[in-house]
């Protein structure tokens, strides 16, 4: 019996061994100085923080003592500007950079229940803060569809909405006033002067472009283009400076003008042809009107937009998602042949790259933008162009590269956004761009959001 | 506990009826030869069912009984005894140790069960005590590394999941390689049977014993049936068990900020921008914004760290000499792993799985020659999964990684990850795990089925000596249905960046979907009818047998069966069988067997068949120069030689048949004419043939060859079984993919092309001693199958090793790699790798016909295959006294499979979906040395090559660098049991208690450390198999 016993014990005693097998839990030991709170009797201490610059929204990390562990009961003030803060741990802090925080001293304090200060510490060395570029909303009403885009002339504050913007263009010799052409909704002029925005009355139907001749022969004046379906009516019309852009005279027949331009040094004026496909060439002097090459395609938009310097243009295949580039015989006086520069003709798509490895869908009006990291260099300025149904807007340097400047913020595509121009911001079928010398920004056109956008730096 | 203690009373309260009798008291003890009591012997009164009693400690009993009535002394492992009461008062009995000889077991055959000795062909007999060990709801799953001959795969641990298995070897590359399995004569599923039910298990493997089934037995066949009531007392026996089943190894996924890290590894590393600025790894490492840098460990927030699942079975059996009796209940209870958050709602959407199963046996004797066999039996399981389904949730659970989303965010809203498409449908995968497992409502899915049997045997002796007959009937219905409820919450993403104030922005992934209720069903039908004349007489030392069968079987689908009529149509078989056998003093054997079986899928010419097949075996202890050799107890040769049939196509009716359709063209009729008036549509589209009519399709015929030796040495102490077999599968049904066009087919034609051939060996041995009080055993069992395809469609190539022909079947074809690119140089200086660009890190691929480019022309068989071709098993038990302890190891080899997937190649989706394995990360992997710092990291040997974030085909591709060693071996069994003394249990009037400890799968050892091996998973996705600890008690009264 005593053994029958012995043997019942060392069972049991396995039972409850295996008992303890099955119940094994695990704890979890979670490091105790993570989630201390503030200690009124140390001071607080920022030993370092990272990066040690950046703009707006920067992710900003300080390191140091004694944060504590309530969200509520931290503030942190960049360059006296308020910092959200996002998370705190006692020995880190994380927060975002605020805007116009320039001076970039950093300071924490602790709150009290009634929102005192009750402890604070600076750090020793300022945030290094750099202004940014960001798109924004210029001028005009948002609107979600396009019935609701109410057009009207009125102060900036009461401009209504803006409808098929195709080209926007300042007068060369008035930097307040920027026209934009807006095909059959009219052109309309922005006076940065007094802030208002008027419709410029030129009595054509459908204005596709506005440009400006040179100072000199050209006496400055107004050349607009109109974007009809007729082979005998007149296509460009010059608006004298000296009447005040009242007075209107044909210049030649043309179908389909899609945009025209200007050489700025020797002041002859180009034109597209969508029917026919081809470039024309206007000489004011003579009074000539002559093709000068065939499109590769015909029956398509494209537009030329020529270089400041006048050594060459780019020929925009918007229908065609390309870009082409023809050369300027500066003895002929006359534009040559093109070549591809990026894109490939009839694909569509969407990558940044470089010539043909890159892709784009509708391409419409771009700018030349003189780039100081190209000084001294043969050509100094970028291409910025808006690419309309990749809701972007891009930017094609002098060696061929073409990247996204602007738009499709969050992994993206269409939107109405302002913000970080990658990460946040985002248009919807921006056609017309326009760099503004004076202001240093750019305007553009974003049609399907209805308004005029800004990318410039942050003030 | 509770169940427990309710069959105790139970228990009780059937015993105290059963002393309540008059009459005279007879009163004895019971003891062995060597005069030792015997407690717990059983003494009923025969032909008085339910009347009876145990002897106590001392061996003593006593029993009021009528005059003239016989008692009944039996024991387990002890002759029983018969007494006839007359005037005797005291009875003392001593009873003789039963002494059973390997010569006289019993093997279950096609034809009824037959003594071993006698056996001609490949039959296994399966000891039913080795399969009871086994914690989940399927006998399947416990089959591989026990019965000599099955291979078993377990690929997935989900509760109420079943193991594929196959007998010796995959020999067709057609619709089926599962073996017929009957119960009780007639097909149906081994999943249903509940373990406690099984009488005998047997597996039929060689032609001779499968030709029967004509057919359908090419596959091997499984024969299990169940148990019957035996004359005598009332026999109660009940177990309770309660499993822990723990997952035996969860993939283990990196942290965050390793994540993070590596993800920018992977782009510098291929000269891209990293993905995260410095300032968001240190915000990752520091966990100071879980909403936008969150550190989730999706399995430790998802599943428990174990589930409990219980079984409990209660059976009954007993009657006397004109009725016996058999009844079995059973409850299995299978939670799944999944944690539920109970304060989200009030229904339960953990994954479980529960099984009701019932069985009644009940045999009558109608006449002194007549016996009437009536079984019911029926099981009953649900099964429940949280709205998506578990499926979607592993998915979603590997998919996760853990920087992904927060669990919820800091605001409320309900994260999920979208996959940029605006169909919400289509989003489901991707939903946050945790949403799936405990807010998108729950499936509820259940089965039943009934099965009859009736079966009538009349001994027909008076007609002449050794003639019987059997009639059988079965009649079995299926059904499943499942209801769906499925919702989910309106589900958010944040974006990457927050607002110019630090807010965060939210993309709405997903609406709210309120609950939604759906449900379907599944059923069918199946008819079985036999008769079977047995005859078998001994004439001196000529002993012979024959047996005639007739069978038919017939299944049809019921519901869903939509409108294709042939759905509605019962896939039918029809056959007769025969066996003739002699032998001559029970040392040469010879049988023959055939089937002439037909099935009503294929054209009437080849509707039925002929399946033949001789054996023969020479018992060579049998011959009188052996009766000297005593330490042989049993040595018999056997051979066989015959033909089975497989005539499972998969789900194709009548290929026969030809079928023709409207030429469609979007939808709209083509091909036609116009036959209307101007301005009026009377277009009648043209017909065409949409399936070719294979007139000559039939059944696969196999043709094996088996050459077995049975031994039984030194007093039955080793025994065991070893066989060769040979096979030859003809005609395996494929669609002939590769005819030229100029045949101006409009469809593939069927037909019986492809050959494939196998052969093998399998064993087994069992070696029992004992050492003192101690009983030890020793078993081995081993299969080995080898296949290769002769013959199948295929297209044509001018590398013959890139052909299926000449491999085995399903073989893995793969580049093989040559390590990782040092450097530009080795680049320039190799062939051509054709499936993009290459880097130094990259995996360098050999140029196999030497054409200086690397192509998918270089690709050939590497490896095995991913089912193993090798499984065996071994293990020991021991037992002293009431103590016993079992092991059982399991191992499979020959087995080798890719990894692949989001898990196995590193950011290969390059959207950030997938996850990185712990383990992977760990590894020595190919690191540039301008971000290692360090130039060793460039090894050209390292286990992982250069990391991408995107795909990468160079890298990413079938290759024997990706190829694993399936190969393991486990401890798939311990076994502790300690049986109650009997002096103890008997008070309690019980006649046996145990208590049992079991363990299964408790260690694997294999060189694959990733994920389970069993499961060949390529990318380890799957719900993992469980080891579970489990105890037990049973009683016997």
């Amino acid at each position: 019996m005593q053994i029958k016993l012995n043997m019942k014990i060392r069972y049991w005693h396995t039972m409850v061994l295996m008992l303890m097998v099955l119940c094994v839990s695990c704890n979890d030991d979670k490091s105790e100085a993570d989630s201390q709170a503030f200690d009124p009797n140390k001071p607080i201490v920022i030993s370092d923080f990272m990066p040690k610059s950046g703009g707006l929204a920067t992710r900003l990390i300080l390191y140091g003592e004694n944060f504590g562990n309530d969200l509520s009961k931290i503030k942190v003030v960049i360059g006296g500007q308020i910092a959200k803060v996002i998370g705190v741990k006692n020995q880190y802090l994380h927060c975002i950079v605020p805007a116009r925080a320039y001076d970039g001293d950093i300071e924490v304090s602790i709150l009290g229940d009634d929102g005192e200060s009750i402890a604070q510490a600076e750090a020793s060395e300022p945030f290094v803060y750099e202004k940014k570029m960001l798109v924004s909303t210029f001028l005009g009403k948002h609107a979600e569809k396009e019935a609701d885009a109410v057009i009207k002339d009125g102060t900036f504050d009461d401009c209504g909405s803006f409808r098929n913007m195709r080209w926007l263009s300042f007068d060369p010799q008035n930097p307040n006033h920027l026209y934009a052409a807006c095909q059959t909704r009219g052109t309309r002029l922005i006076d940065f002067d007094r802030e208002y925005v008027s419709t410029f009355s030129t009595n054509i139907n459908d204005v596709s472009s506005v440009n400006f001749l040179l100072d000199g022969d050209g006496d400055g004046d107004m050349i607009v283009s109109s974007d009809h379906s007729s082979d005998a009516a007149i296509g460009i019309f010059r608006f004298t400076r000296a009447s005040g852009f009242t007075s209107r005279n044909d210049v030649s027949t043309g179908r389909g003008v899609k945009a025209t331009a200007i050489h700025p040094v020797n002041g002859e004026m180009y034109f597209t042809r969508f029917r026919a496909g081809d470039v024309q060439r206007y000489d004011f002097e003579t009074g000539v009107l002559e093709t000068i090459f065939q499109n590769p395609y015909a029956g398509v938009h494209f537009m030329l937009m020529i270089h400041p310097s006048g050594n060459y243009g780019y020929l925009v295949q918007s229908e065609r998602h390309y870009i082409m580039r023809t050369d300027y015989n500066w003895d002929t006086k006359r534009f040559m042949v093109p070549y591809l520069v990026c894109g490939a003709a009839a694909t569509s798509g969407y990558a940044d790259g470089v010539g043909s490895s890159a892709r784009l869908n509708w391409p419409m009006q771009g700018t030349f933008v003189k780039n100081p990291d190209y000084a001294g260099q043969e050509d100094e300025y970028d291409f910025y162009f808006t690419d309309r149904s990749n809701h972007a807007i891009r930017k094609l340097t002098p060696l061929g590269r073409v990247d996204t400047f602007a738009g499709r913020g969050n992994n993206g595509t269409s939107g109405y956004s302002d913000g970080d121009l990658r990460t946040e911001a985002r248009f919807n079928e921006p056609q017309s761009i326009v760099y503004d010398e004076l202001r240093q920004c750019f305007y553009i056109g974003d049609s399907r959001n209805y308004l005029i956008r800004k990318i410039g730096y942050e003030e | 506990m509770k169940n427990f203690l309710l069959i105790c009373l139970l228990l009780l309260g059937f015993s105290a009826s059963a002393i309540a009798q008059e009459n005279i008291t007879v009163t004895g003890i019971v003891k062995d030869v060597n005069g030792e009591p015997l407690i717990g012997v059983n003494i009923i009164v025969k032909d008085m069912p339910g009347l009876g009693t145990i002897t106590d400690i001392d061996g003593t009993y006593s029993l009021k009984v009528a005059p003239y009535k016989t008692l009944v002394f039996s024991y387990i492992g002890f002759e029983t005894e018969e007494v006839l009461v007359k005037d005797q008062r005291v009875i003392n009995m001593v009873l003789k140790e039963a002494v059973t000889q390997l010569m006289e077991e019993l093997v279950v055959t096609a034809t009824g069960p037959q003594e071993k000795i006698t056996v001609t062909g490949a039959v296994t007999n399966v000891p039913v005590d080795m399969l009871l060990s086994n914690p989940t709801t399927s006998i399947v799953n416990s089959l591989a590394g026990v019965v000599p001959g099955v291979m078993a795969m377990q690929t997935s641990g989900r509760p109420g999941s079943v193991s594929e298995f196959w007998i010796r070897s995959i020999s067709t590359f057609g619709a089926s390689t599962a073996a017929l399995v009957l119960v009780d004569g007639f097909e149906r599923d081994l999943n249903e049977v509940n373990v406690e039910d099984i009488e005998s298990f047997s597996v039929l493997k060689d032609a001779s014993a499968t030709a029967i089934y004509g057919s359908k037995g090419a596959n091997g066949v499984i024969l299990i049936n169940t148990r019957r009531g035996n004359e005598g007392k009332i026999n109660i026996s009940a177990k309770v068990e309660g499993f822990y089943n723990r997952l035996t190894q969860l993939p283990e996924f990196v942290d965050g900020y390793t994540y993070a890290s590596m993800a920018n590894e992977a782009k510098i590393t291929r000269n891209q921008e990293p993905l995260y600025q410095p300032e968001e790894l240190e915000i990752f490492r520091l966990g100071l914004d879980p909403d936008l840098y969150p550190n989730v460990d999706w399995m430790d927030l998802m599943l428990r760290d174990g589930a409990w699942s219980t079984r409990t079975t209660l059976n009954v059996s007993g009657g006397g000499r004109t009725a016996r009796y058999f009844i079995s209940g059973s409850y299995q209870d299978q939670q799944g792993m999944y944690k539920t958050d109970k304060s989200l709602r009030e229904y339960n959407t953990n994954a479980n799985f529960k099984k009701y199963t019932y069985r009644m046996n009940v045999d009558a004797d109608i006449t002194e020659t007549t016996l009437l066999k009536v079984g019911v039996a029926g099981s009953l399981q649900k099964q429940n999964d949280p709205g998506v389904g578990s499926t979607a949730i592993w998915t979603a659970l590997m998919g996760y990684n853990s920087i992904m989303v927060p669990q919820l965010y800091s605001d409320g809203r309900v994260p999920s990850v979208s996959d940029g498409d605006d169909n919400p449908d289509n989003d489901q995968d991707r939903f946050n795990p945790w949403v799936q497992a405990t807010m998108t409502g729950f499936n509820e899915s259940w089965k039943n089925n009934i099965q009859t049997n009736v079966t009538l045997e009349q001994n027909l002796d008076f007609l002449t000596k050794g003639l019987r007959f059997i009639g059988r009937f079965g009649y079995d219905t299926n059904s499943s249905n499942w209801i769906t409820r499925k919702k989910n919450p309106e589900l958010w993403q944040a974006k990457r960046y927050r607002s110019l104030e630090g807010e965060l922005i939210f993309d709405r992934v997903a609406p709210e979907v309120k609950m939604r209720q759906d449900s379907n069903s599944e059923g069918d039908r199946r008819e079985f009818f036999e008769w079977e004349i047995h005859y078998n007489r001994k004439i001196k030392e000529h002993r012979f047998g024959g047996v005639a069968k007739y069978n038919q079987a017939a299944k049809i689908q019921t519901q869903r069966i939509g409108s294709d009529l042939k759905n509605g149509i019962s896939r039918r078989n029809q056959g007769i069988a025969g066996r003739a056998n002699y032998n001559w003093g029970l040392r040469y054997f010879v049988d023959f067997n055939f089937g002439y079986t037909g099935s009503e899928n294929f054209h009437r010419d080849n509707r039925f068949g002929f399946f033949p097949a001789v054996s023969g075996a020479w018992n060579i202890t049998g011959e009188p120069f052996m009766k000297n050799v005593k330490w042989v107890n049993m040595l018999k040769v056997r051979y066989s030689h015959g033909k089975t049939g497989n005539d499972n196509l998969g789900d194709i009716r009548f290929p026969y048949l030809y079928t023709i359709e409207t030429m469609l063209s979007d939808g709209n009729p083509t091909g036609g004419y116009q036959f209307g008036d101007y301005n009026f549509d009377r277009y009648w589209g043209g017909m065409r043939y949409s399936s070719l009519a294979s007139t000559n399709v039939s059944w696969e015929i196999a043709t094996k060859k088996d050459l077995g030796i049975d031994y039984s040495f030194f007093g039955d102490k080793l025994s065991g079984a070893i066989d060769y077999f040979q096979e030859r599968r003809d005609g395996i049904y494929m669609t002939r993919n590769y005819l030229p066009w100029m045949a101006g087919l409009e469809s593939n034609p069927s037909a019986n092309v492809g050959i494939v051939k196998v052969e093998g060996f399998d064993g087994n041995f069992t070696l029992k001693h004992t050492v003192g009080d101690v009983n030890l055993t020793l078993r081995g069992n081993m299969t080995y199958g080898k296949n290769e395809i002769v013959e199948r469609d295929e297209e044509n190539t001018v590398y013959w090793y890139r052909m299926q022909e000449g491999h085995r079947v399903n073989q893995a074809m793969g580049l093989v790699a040559l390590g990782l690119f040092k450097d530009y140089e080795e680049i320039r200086n190799s062939p051509r790798q054709t499936f993009g660009g290459v880097m130094p890190g990259d995996i360098k691929y050999k140029d196999i016909n030497g054409d200086g480019i690397i192509n998918d022309d270089d690709i050939v068989a590497i490896g095995a295959t991913t089912r193993p071709n090798l499984t065996y098993g071994f293990g020991a038990s021991a037992r002293w006294k009431g103590l016993n302890l079992s092991v059982h190891f399991q191992g499979a080899g020959k087995s080798t499979y890719f990894i692949d997937g989001s898990t196995v190649y590193m950011f290969s989706l390059g959207d950030g979906w997938g996850n990185i394995l712990k383990e992977m990360a760990e590894s020595n992997r190919w690191i540039s040395s301008e971000i290692s710092g360090d130039p060793a990291t460039e090894d050209p040997n390292a286990v992982y090559p250069r990391l991408t974030y995107g795909a990468n085909g160079n890298n990413n591709r079938k290759s024997t660098f990706w190829l694993r060693d399936g190969s393991y071996i486990r401890l798939k069994t311990l076994d502790i049991g300690y049986t109650l003394p009997k002096t103890l249990v008997n008070k309690a009037h019980f006649n046996e208690v145990r208590i049992f400890f079991i363990g299964t799968n408790l260690l694997t050892w294999s060189g694959f450390k990733l994920w389970d091996p069993e499961m060949g998973s390529s990318h380890g996705k799957n719900y993992p198999l469980s080891k579970s600890l489990s105890l037990g008690i049973a009683v016997n009264l």
